[in-house]
């Protein structure tokens, strides 16, 4: 497609709908991240934001990059819209947890399997995000 | 300016200023890199929605990131506030 045509609406669909997953797995990365932000993870998001992919896939100027931005963004804060509707659902965690991780232990017959894997917090630094044991969830 | 681009750009920038703001947890061993990397991070993706959408859509996108940013400090400021306030 060149600069001067209209995107279709399927194409349009198309772009919304890669820039939602991709959006989606950026949140999911983001907060699964094992160590302290590196220079690799800065190259991955300017990538997705604006990178030699979308470059390539979506013509300067065109409408395209518009609906792949608003993809991105429904993705995105789809994933976290989503976690404040579970925290708020489940009688097990508070808004707290947002925070630092923290949550009810488990009531008996329940167990959180070893190898879990942590996920980051905003209160947390990333290195006791590590080592930490159970106060580690979320970001 | 055309719509949808503009749309995009605010977008984009919304979703970089929360990811800056995830960034910047506290905890990190090198801030003044770090903030060295994001700001030439910033730069990079703000050169990058001027190409792809204009510069007209490259202000929106700064300042979707800015207001986006304020939001997510914001939110975890209130966040901590009611932690140390239970009601």
């Amino acid at each position: 497609m060149n600069e001067s045509e209209t995107a279709t609406a399927i194409q349009l669909l198309g772009a919304g709908g890669f820039g939602a997953i991709i959006g989606w797995y950026v949140y999911y990365i983001n907060r699964y991240r094992k160590s302290e932000l590196q220079l690799s993870d800065l190259v991955t998001v300017v990538g997705v934001l604006g990178g030699g992919t979308v470059l390539a896939l979506f013509p300067a100027r065109s409408d395209l990059f518009g609906a792949y931005g608003v993809g991105l963004f429904i993705g995105f804060f789809g994933y976290f819209i989503t976690l404040l509707i579970l925290v708020r659902v489940s009688p097990n965690f508070d808004a707290d947890w947002f925070l630092d991780g923290r949550r009810k232990k488990p009531g008996p017959g329940f167990v959180i399997p070893e190898g879990t894997r942590k996920t980051l917090t905003p209160m947390v630094s990333h290195h006791d995000a590590r080592v930490g044991d159970d106060q580690n969830a979320l970001g | 300016m055309e719509l949808i681009p503009s749309l995009g750009g605010i977008g984009a920038g919304l979703v970089w200023g929360w990811l800056l703001a995830l960034f910047l947890a506290p905890g990190s061993t090198k801030p003044v890199l770090c903030g060295l990397a994001l700001s030439v991070a910033t730069l990079l993706a703000l050169a990058s929605v001027h190409y792809l959408a204009g510069g007209a859509t490259a202000l929106l996108h700064l300042g979707a990131t800015i207001v986006s940013l304020g939001a997510h400090l914001g939110w975890r400021a209130a966040l901590r506030q009611s932690m140390a306030d239970p009601r």
